[in-house]
Formats: C-alpha cells, sequence, structure tokens
C-alpha cells in the first residue's frame, strides 16, 4: 500500500509536469490527462502484480492467494538462554554448573486452506541437546458457522492454564516446578473448543497426558510425570472471563494503560492406561484437576492455580492411590513502560503414602523483564531458589530438569539463575 | 513489499519522470513516444521482481526462472486394532497416530530445466524427528528425456509411486509393505512421450534412504527399469488412484523390474544377497470408478555364512486388486483384496500364505487436499509369529501387528490435509 501511495504521489507530479509542460507547448490538456491516466492505470497494473499475496503481517511472514483462501505463515521462536546452577558444596554432584542452552528453537508453519474455516498448524523444534528437530504441534481445525471449533492431531490438551499460555508469552524465563510435575505436555487427540465473549471451553478425547510423538502401541509409563499412551482419555476445560479479552488474557504480562482483565478458569483430566490380563501389568487411572484465576491490569498481572492429582496404581493384587497437589502464585508490575518486576511462589506436596524422606517442595522466582518490542524481542533474568531438599524429586524423575535449571540438591537452598533473550519471527 | 522492490519502483518512476518533463517540452507524439518508452523499461523493472501467492500447485515464491514452492501434509489417524484374546499381546489395542507429517520445498532455478525438490517427515514414534525422505535435482534434456539424481523412490511399484496422500485407502497394501521399494539413493534417466514414458535407475538398493555409502544396509549397486503404457486417458490423471464423476476413461499397463547385488566380502560370516525383484499391473478409471491390480514377485538367492552351504533361492509372490466407486460427487467406497504368498522354503512349518482385505469409505472436501477416510482391515490369516516381525509387511504403519489366530481387525479412521 505504501508502495502504491509512493507510485501515485510520483506519478501525480510527473502529471503535474506534463501539465505544466503540455501548456508552454501548446498542447492539449485532455491529452496529457489521457497520458497520465494510461500511465497510472499501468502502475496499478503492476502494483497487483507484486507481492501483495505476501509480506509481513501480525508479527509474522505469510504468502497467500489472491483471494485469500489459501494462506501460509511462517513463524519461529528462539530462547537462548545463560544457566548458573548453584548447590551445596558438600554434594557429590558439581556445585556450580554455568553454560549456555538454546532452551527453543522453533520453526513452525500455519495456515488454512480451502477457505479460513480449514486451518493448520505445524511446529517443530530443535532439541536443547543434541539439536534433533522434531515434532511439537501438528493440528488440523475445522470452524463451524456457529464458531464451534474441532481440533484434531497433536496439540496441548485443554488443562493447566501455565502450561496452555505458550512459551514466548510466560512471565519468568521458565514455567514453574509444579508445572513441569503435573503439565498435561502434548497429546494426540481431537477436541472441540468454544470460544465466546464471556466464556471458553474445551473438550478432548485423547491418548492422555504427554504423549506426544507416541505410535498408537507406545506403553504408558509409570513415573511421577505421566508419559506414552493411555488407552482412553478425557479433558475438558472451562475459563469464564469476567473482563477484558481472551486476547489481552494469552500472557500473563499487562503493559501499563492495559484494561483490567479477570478470568477464572476450572479442569479436569481423566485417563486410563492399557489393561492387560499379564499378572506383571500395571494398571493405571490417573485423576488431575485445577482452578485458575488470572487478574490484570494497568501495568500489573496476578495468577494463581491449584493442581490435584489422583494417582491409581494395580499390579499382582497391590492397589496403591496416590494423592498429590501443586500450587502457584505469581505476579509483576511494570516499574517502566517497558520493565517489569515480577515474583513467584509454587509449590509441590506429595502424598505422604510414597514414602519420601521430603513430601513438600517449595520454590520461590524472582526477576525481571526488559521487552525491547513486546514478547517479540524480550531479555528476561531471574533467580529460582528451592526453598527444600530435593533429592527425591531426582528419585522420582522430577529433577534434573534443564528446562527449569534446577538440578536437585541434597540440601535446600539450590540456586539457579537464568538469563535469556527471546526473539520471535 | 521488501525495500529492494520499493527502490525498483521509485526509481523508475523517477527515470520517467525526468523523461516525461523533457519530453513534454516537444511535442504530444513525442510525449506518447517518452511514454510507451518508459512502460517498456518498467515492464523489464517489475519482471525482474518477485511473485507470491498461491497457485494450483501450492504457495510459491518467484522471480525470472527462479521459484521455491513450499508445502505439507497432516495425516492423523485413529487406530484401533483388534486380536484374539488368546494372543500373548494386548487383544485391543487403541489409539492416536500423528500417521504423516511432511514438509517439503521444491522449485527450478536458472530456468524451469534445472528442477529441485527437498522433503522431510516427522516421524510418528521415536520422539517425533525430522528426517530426510527426498533430496533430488532433475534436469530436463528436452525432447522428453530427463535425469534425475539425488535420494528418491524408485520407479517400480506403482502403488509405492503413489504418493501417500493420493492412496485410495488410508494406508497402502500390506503387499506392497512386503515388496515395496521405498527410498533409495541414485540416479535415473527418464522419458516421458504421449503414449508410453520409462524410468531407468542405478542406485544403492531397495530401502537405502539415508544411508552412507559403507551402510551395511546399502547393496553394492542396483538396476530399477519401469516402463507405462499408456492406452488412454492422461498422464495427471494416473498420478492417483480416484476418479471423480465425470472423469474421461483411463488406462494403464505398468511393468518394472529390479535388481540389487548386496555387498560381497571375503569375511567367513558374511552373507551375500542377491535380489530380483518384478511386478506388473493394470489401472483403470471412469466417470467415478476405478480399479487397479498388481502383481510381484521376488527371488532372493543367499550363500553364507562359510559352513552354512549354498541355500536354495526363494520365490515369494504378492497381489492386490482395488477398486473404488463413487456414490456421490465427494464420496468413495472401496474395497482391496491383497494377498502375500511366501516361499514354502522360507516358513519352516505353519502359514506361508496371507489374505487381507480391506473396505472403507473416502470423503473428500477439497479433493486430496481435505479428505477423510475410514477403514476397516481383516486378516484371514493366522500372521504371527511367521508373518510381521521375522518377515515385514506388518506393524504400526498399517495398523496390523500380527496374531497367532486370523481375523485381527484392524478400524482406521483418518483425516488429511495437504498445504
Amino acid at each position: 500500500m505504501r508502495t502504491t501511495c509512493a507510485l501515485m504521489a510520483l506519478l501525480g507530479t510527473s502529471g503535474l509536469a506534463a501539465s505544466y509542460a503540455g501548456a508552454q507547448s501548446g498542447g492539449s490538456t485532455d491529452e496529457v490527462r489521457a497520458v497520465v491516466s494510461e500511465m497510472l492505470a499501468d502502475a496499478n497494473g503492476r502494483t497487483s502484480l507484486l507481492a501483495a499475496n505476501a509480506g509481513h503481517q501480525d508479527g509474522n511472514f505469510f504468502i497467500s492467494s489472491d483471494d485469500g483462501a489459501y494462506s501460509l505463515t511462517l513463524y519461529g521462536l528462539i530462547q537462548f538462554r545463560y544457566l548458573m546452577d548453584f548447590r551445596d558444596e558438600d554434594n557429590t554432584t558439581n556445585e556450580f554448573e554455568p553454560g549456555f542452552q538454546t532452551a527453543r528453537t522453533k520453526i513452525g508453519a500455519r495456515g488454512h486452506i480451502v477457505s479460513p474455516a480449514w486451518s493448520y498448524n505445524v511446529l517443530g523444534n530443535f532439541s536443547r541437546d543434541g539439536g534433533t528437530f522434531s515434532l511439537q504441534d501438528a493440528y488440523v481445525e475445522y470452524k463451524m458457522e456457529n464458531g464451534l471449533r474441532v481440533r484434531w492431531g497433536q496439540f496441548k490438551l485443554p488443562l493447566l492454564r501455565e502450561e496452555l499460555v505458550d512459551d514466548p508469552y510466560q512471565l519468568a524465563v521458565e514455567r514453574s516446578v509444579m508445572n513441569s510435575i503435573f503439565t498435561q505436555g502434548r497429546s494426540q487427540g481431537v477436541a472441540l473448543l468454544c470460544m465466546s465473549n464471556w466464556c471458553n471451553t474445551g473438550l478432548a478425547f485423547s491418548d492422555g497426558l504427554n504423549s506426544l510423538n507416541t505410535d498408537f502401541t507406545t506403553p504408558g509409563t509409570l513415573g511421577i510425570v505421566p508419559s506414552g499412551e493411555a488407552d482412553w482419555a478425557i479433558t475438558g476445560r472451562i475459563e469464564f472471563l469476567f473482563a477484558g479479552s481472551k486476547k489481552e488474557l494469552q500472557d500473563f504480562t499487562s503493559p501499563r494503560g492495559a484494561p483490567l482483565g479477570a478470568m477464572l478458569g476450572l479442569a479436569g483430566h481423566y485417563q486410563q492406561s492399557p489393561n492387560t490380563s499379564a499378572i506383571t501389568d500395571t494398571d493405571r487411572d490417573l485423576f488431575e484437576y485445577t482452578v485458575d484465576g488470572t487478574l490484570e491490569g494497568d501495568g500489573w498481572n496476578v495468577f494463581g492455580a491449584f493442581v490435584g492429582r489422583w494417582d491409581n496404581l494395580r499390579t499382582g493384587g497391590t492397589d496403591s492411590d496416590f494423592n498429590d497437589f501443586g500450587a502457584v502464585v505469581q505476579g509483576g508490575v511494570r516499574v517502566a513502560e517497558n520493565t517489569e518486576l515480577f515474583g513467584r511462589w509454587d509449590a509441590v506436596f506429595l502424598d505422604s503414602d510414597r514414602g519420601l524422606t521430603e513430601d513438600n517442595f517449595h520454590f520461590l522466582t524472582f526477576g525481571v523483564n526488559q521487552y525491547i518490542a513486546g514478547h517479540a524481542a524480550k531479555f528476561t533474568a531471574d533467580a529460582v531458589i528451592s526453598l527444600d531438599e530435593t533429592p527425591d524429586l531426582v528419585t522420582l524423575g522430577a529433577l534434573p530438569n534443564t528446562s527449569v535449571g534446577l538440578l536437585g540438591d541434597a540440601d535446600s537452598g539450590e540456586v539457579v539463575v537464568r538469563l535469556q533473550f527471546q526473539l520471535l519471527f | 513489499m521488501s525495500h529492494a522492490k520499493k527502490f525498483v519502483l521509485l526509481a523508475g518512476a523517477a527515470i520517467s519522470l525526468v523523461g516525461v518533463n523533457s519530453a513534454l517540452a516537444q511535442s504530444n507524439d513525442e510525449t506518447r513516444a517518452v511514454v510507451a518508452e518508459m512502460l517498456s523499461d518498467s515492464q523489464n523493472r517489475t519482471s525482474l521482481l518477485a511473485d507470491a501467492g498461491h497457485d494450483a500447485k501450492g504457495f510459491m515464491i518467484s522471480g525470472e526462472g527462479f521459484t521455491l514452492r513450499v508445502g505439507g501434509q497432516i495425516q492423523f489417524r485413529y487406530v484401533a486394532n483388534f486380536r484374539d484374546e488368546d494372543s500373548t499381546s494386548n487383544e485391543f489395542e487403541p489409539g492416536f497416530q500423528t500417521r504423516r507429517t511432511k514438509l517439503w520445498f521444491g522449485g527450478n532455478i536458472v530456468n524451469e530445466k534445472w528442477k529441485y525438490f527437498v522433503q522431510g517427515a516427522f516421524d510418528r514414534d521415536e520422539g517425533g524427528s525430522f528426517g530426510l525422505e527426498q533430496a533430488w535435482v532433475s534436469y530436463d534434456f528436452g525432447s522428453g528425456f530427463y535425469s534425475k539424481w539425488g535420494q528418491y523412490k524408485l520407479a517400480f511399484l506403482r502403488e509405492e509411486n503413489i504418493s501417500s496422500s493420493k492412496q485410495l485407502a488410508a494406508e497402502r497394501s500390506i503387499a506392497n509393505e512386503f515388496f515395496n521399494q521405498d527410498y533409495s539413493q541414485g540416479i535415473a534417466l527418464g522419458y516421458k512421450a504421449d503414449a508410453w514414458r520409462f524410468e531407468a535407475s542405478f542406485s544403492d538398493g531397495l530401502g537405502s534412504r539415508n544411508t552412507d555409502f559403507t551402510s551395511s544396509a546399502e547393496a553394492d549397486w542396483a538396476l530399477t527399469g519401469r516402463a507405462e503404457f499408456k492406452i488412454d486417458g492422461d498422464w495427471d490423471q494416473f498420478d492417483d488412484f480416484t476418479a471423480p464423476r465425470g472423469g474421461k476413461f483411463g488406462a494403464l499397463i505398468g511393468a518394472a523390474v529390479h535388481y540389487q547385488d548386496s555387498a560381497n566380502t571375503s569375511a567367513p560370516t558374511d552373507v551375500d544377497m542377491q535380489y530380483l525383484g518384478y511386478t506388473v499391473d493394470v489401472s483403470l478409471e471412469g466417470d467415478g470408478w476405478n480399479a487397479y491390480g498388481a502383481f510381484m514377485g521376488r527371488n532372493l538367492d543367499t550363500r553364507g555364512p562359510v559352513g552354512a552351504g549354498d541355500a536354495d533361492a526363494t520365490d515369494d509372490f504378492g497381489f492386490v486388486i482395488q477398486g473404488g466407486l463413487r456414490v456421490a460427487e465427494n464420496t468413495e467406497i472401496f474395497a482391496r483384496w491383497d494377498a502375500v504368498f511366501l516361499d514354502e522354503d522360507t516358513v519352516v512349518s505353519g502359514e506361508d500364505n496371507f489374505h487381507f482385505l480391506t473396505v472403507g469409505l473416502n470423503q473428500y472436501y477439497a479433493g486430496h487436499a481435505a479428505k477423510a477416510t475410514l477403514d476397516f482391515v481383516y486378516s484371514f490369516s493366522e500372521t504371527s509369529p511367521n508373518f510381521g516381525g521375522g518377515f515385514g509387511g506388518l506393524g504400526t504403519g498399517t495398523g496390523v501387528l500380527g496374531d497367532t489366530e486370523e481375523g485381527e481387525v484392524v478400524v482406521r479412521a483418518q483425516f488429511q490435509l495437504l498445504f
């Protein structure tokens, strides 16, 4: 459009000059006007052939068809970090572990075919260790005329809000430790989604928590963070928007001058593992539930969530029930237009029947965000402190977690400092 | 619009402006002449710029002589496998599967003669890693002759040569999975005329994708040749198996042969193998109906290790017959029978003939670009242990896992989107 304006201005100038010159030489003004019209028509035709169907819009690069029926948007994320982990010097492990990390390097393609009703999204990520490029999202969505959307493929189940807020839109460098234990991750399934001005709902039938990139025969695991395939799983989430819009609440931050936003979310998930008659087989039923609240306003934001999980394991006549809980509370405030201070407390309360030395684990995080171009170019520095001894989390497989940066410590007081620059394209 | 394009346009207009000012001082005729010259100049400048958008082949960006096309495929499936309850394995195995998620880049450079194609796929298992499927360059010599080199599918089994996005059922036949060529590394010479075409390849052998030249999975050398004779119809209509209502009659006969020789070392433990594969196939299609049949076979001659003697060569055969019918404009029912006949010398005891029946339904929302498929596969034979783990052909790709009893059933519900 800007190019068209520039052409019009130049050609307009040409027209004026032509008129003046024509008058001087005694030529007809009508003929000059005809010449100018011809030039403008030609320029207009050429402009429409140019990259009107490709460019950069809403923060992403795109290609589309003339009629808008087909579109392809290419997008990516680079999150690069420097981490320093400090542990007690009495540990047998390294008490100081520093280093750079390509935490997330993602490339994706999304768009629609035939009409905007048929949309797709494919997203891959280069592993921070080994650099393998692997699939994260791969789904198709159909939007019905009544606004209902059906999504099928590999995606995040509608469960924990902290997980559903996308990686680049988090408040701290990384999600909480609590989230990493109770997370739904990505799953393969089908979901029905509904979005209105005051309410969002999602209902999914899937292969269960953290079942990304699994074949239909992949067995489930029995760890504190379940993965593999369940025989079946059902997930439901409902969100009530009391103020603000879904777009404003798609991240945790809130710029200065932003209106009030308030949302309450409730979700539940049930899954059942494959159940064979083999005596050595362990069957697992799992029910997870959460309630969360989000508030944000003029340069401030608050988020809190409570998560619970009932975990039932049965093998060889033994029947074990565990009830584990987690909580997170975080908040941020803009101390300048693009500078934000934030703090977070999160905790995991594991069932005492698990026979652990330590059942409760508390973590504090505080830091600063510098928004250079919103989330598209953002620098974050934060520190996480573990208030408890965490060898039991190591035993359970929840730590070390190089994404969070905590590696596990026999003493309380493990600290990880994280510096991150993020770029979205 | 890029800064470069703006610059070129503005420069062109500015040059024109100077020209117009001086020319109009002369006469209107001269003005017109200058304007015509200016438009001609503008035409040249425009042709240097890039175009982008979406055409019949998908998303593209092009400049003069250069084209880059980008596309992808999402095949997402729900599979439910039912086996005999006496099986040691799980008698009911359901679940979703990201069967195929692919991204590709292709186009031409310099001119239309030089073409390239790169395609990768995310694995449905094993962490969803992205692996190379195709990477080739081709050159068009003119008069129908072309050459292609890189990693590609050898021209051998027609069912395998038809894209996974354009199959009739949710998945290719089990016979195809048993005999198929998959991707190979090699060089091909081809010719295409109105009524017939052929392609011959020198390669590293069947299923040699992503192998280094020292890999034991590679043959020392392999030759493949396939010829197709078009009795009626257009070449394009044989890119898939289906035929829409109103489609014209088409008939195609194909025949192919493949020979490969394994690496041959003097190590006493070494097993040498010569592989001869062959196939003939017929494709017919018309006004809303289609039929396809193929016979395929292979002769395996192995020698070694030292002391094991020279075993008899084995001959295995396969058949597939399938057909589809449009019962509505975009709704198609189809059925397929396929079978594998293993050499009786290959199977020590038990079953050596394996028969499978597939029936299903396609719903085309936007041709192959948005297509839902529901089908059922029924195994008439005991497939475990003689078929499957030891011989291939079964697995999570087809959904048939192998059963010690006959009657294994697989239900596959799939949606495919191409972009």
